[in-house]
């Protein structure tokens, strides 16, 4: 891969990578630096990445800079969640957009990316399998869990509605 | 170990179960009883997980005793699930199939009886709703705003991880740059040894005049006792072509056998200052009287100048085992247009032996030598001399500079 290649990554895929971060930090701040994180490594490796392989390289890497930092995170309390919470509740109708992105929010990590690359990008169960090193089964069995578990989230919320 | 668990010890089950030390009959066992208490099972921590295929007890069938066993084989295809499902949407599938759906997994005859359950259920209908509102929809709106700032044109420097031979040498030139910096500011020292005594105040209980540093001695040889006074034979009569001999230092050292500040023998005189007439022209200064004033140096204003010019004069005797040394040139002279010559490219040798300008030179051309022409020192002077801008490169992507 050339520095120019790498260029045209950027162009291609930093958005995408963007968003896939911004869905599953719900922190912009925090998704541009899962961005610049993500495009420092593959920088790093530029010489043995092919240029073909770049996207599936971002975004693995991606998947598990996110699935590290909400490790990180599980291990803390973070009051800037609390107060999120807090102010949720005083939200009287939010919008199905902002519901969901609360229900993915309950995902562990591992689960919210395979729904997310599912979602966001339209990968397949095998290209899911290889961006996120887990097996076929182990995809399909995030996706069917991913898929209940926000049924279940948006279904109690529109009772209440 | 009981035959069965139950509410008292089905963690010590589970425990045994984690660590394999159950029987298979055993683990049917739990298996039952985790059916008929599935708000006793383990808490799932997102990792995948197996659908119990081997369970015993087919759907309904939950209050059955612990241990009971024995299922036909339909009753247990009726339990197992695969991903996507097979056969006809049922009550306890319908999940299976609506995320088939979502998922475009289904075949067309699956399609068709899922459509036939829908339209005949309408809690099932509902399910399918939401089922929908779970895709994620990507706002393709949303972009990354720096895009440029990730975008590489040249080279990187990783910090901290030195991954190309040259950048050790790059952090000896920087070690080698505050050195000379350093030596630079020896050089510029202005509060040197002889100052410092002179601008020191001078305390109430010292009743002792101040001394004017900055006048010549006018004290005539005969005021000092000949005991003290510097024997001048051993450098005015030495020959030019003789040697420098190991002792001649020290036969220059005599003006330092002059006693410091609180000798007496220097205080007397000192205690006349203001008594005395204002000091004439130094007799020493005459190129014919006394051994210094042969080389033209005039009468140091203390004894630390006329240690450093007792040294110079002697220095300045020494014949010419030095090639290319021109006469009365001085070693540091020698030295100082050999190093401009040979080593800083510079020819120019009528400057005082080498100083702060020299060290800077001999800085930058380290730094061209190790990182490359981009690499150097250069220091941007106004018009009085100051310092007004210093820059540093060490290389092609890294420069520091500071101005004011």
């Amino acid at each position: 891969m050339t520095a120019a290649d790498y260029n045209t990554a950027v162009d291609a895929h930093a958005d995408g990578i963007f968003r896939f971060a911004l869905k599953h930090l719900r922190d912009a701040d925090r998704a541009k630096d899962v961005v610049q994180e993500a495009f420092a490594r593959l920088w790093a490796r530029v010489d043995r990445v092919e240029g073909a392989k770049a996207k599936s390289y971002l975004f693995t890497t991606a998947h598990h800079i996110m699935v590290d930092e909400v490790r990180k995170d599980a291990r803390s309390t973070r009051m800037e969640a609390h107060h999120e919470a807090l102010q949720h509740t005083d939200q009287a109708q939010p919008d199905l957009k902002e519901l969901l992105d609360r229900a993915l929010a309950t995902l562990p990590a591992v689960q919210r990316s395979v729904v997310l690359l599912r979602d966001l990008e339209g990968y397949s169960y095998d290209e899911i399998a290889e961006l996120t090193g887990l097996n076929l089964p182990q995809v399909k069995v995030y996706i069917y869990r991913g898929r209940t578990t926000l049924k279940e989230y948006l279904g109690q919320l529109d009772l209440v509605v | 170990m009981k035959h069965a668990p139950d509410h008292s010890d089905y963690e010590a089950w589970l425990l045994d179960r984690l660590e394999g030390n159950l029987t298979p009959a055993q683990e049917q066992a739990l298996d039952t009883f985790l059916l008929m208490h599935p708000e006793l099972a383990p808490v799932d921590d997102g990792l995948p997980g197996t659908v119990p295929v081997d369970a015993t007890l087919p759907a309904g069938q939950a209050g059955l005793p612990a241990g009971q066993a024995g299922l036909a084989d339909a009753d247990k295809a009726a339990l197992k699930r695969t991903l996507p499902p097979t056969g006809m949407p049922a009550a306890d599938t319908l999940d299976d199939f609506l995320v088939a759906r979502l998922e475009g997994d289904l075949s067309p005859d699956q399609e068709a009886a899922l459509d036939r359950y829908l339209a005949n259920e309408p809690q099932a209908r509902r399910q399918w709703a939401l089922m929908q509102r779970t895709r994620s929809g990507g706002d393709r709106a949303v972009a990354y705003p720096h895009k440029e700032e990730l975008k590489h044109r040249g080279r990187v420097i990783a910090m901290g991880r030195p991954r190309t031979w040259w950048t050790p040498l790059r952090l000896a030139a920087s070690v080698a740059l505050l050195l000379g910096l350093g030596a630079w500011w020896l050089m510029h020292r202005t509060d040197r040894p002889a100052q410092q005594v002179a601008h020191t105040p001078i305390s109430p209980a010292d009743t002792r005049p101040a001394i004017d540093t900055t006048t010549t001695r006018t004290v005539p040889p005969e005021d000092v006792p000949a005991a003290r006074t510097p024997p001048p034979a051993p450098v005015a009569t030495r020959a030019p072509q003789e040697p420098l001999p190991a002792p001649a230092t020290a036969a220059a050292k005599p003006p330092t056998a002059v006693p410091p500040l609180e000798d007496p023998v220097t205080e007397a005189p000192k205690e006349h200052a203001d008594e005395r007439p204002a000091p004439e022209p130094a007799p020493v200064a005459t190129p014919a009287e006394g051994p210094l004033a042969q080389h033209g140096t005039p009468v140091p204003a203390n004894d630390d100048d006329a240690e450093r010019a007792a040294m110079a004069s002697t220095v300045t005797a020494t014949p010419g085992p030095v090639a290319g040394a021109a006469p009365g040139m001085s070693v540091g002279e020698l030295l100082a247009r050999e190093v401009r010559g040979k080593v800083l490219d510079n020819s120019d040798a009528g400057r005082a032996p080498l100083d702060g300008n020299d060290a800077l030179a001999a800085v930058d051309k380290g730094l061209r030598a190790v990182s490359g022409e981009r690499a150097g020192l250069t220091v941007e002077r106004d018009g009085r001399g100051a310092r007004r801008r210093i820059e540093l490169r060490l290389g092609r992507d890294l420069a520091i500079s500071a101005s004011r």
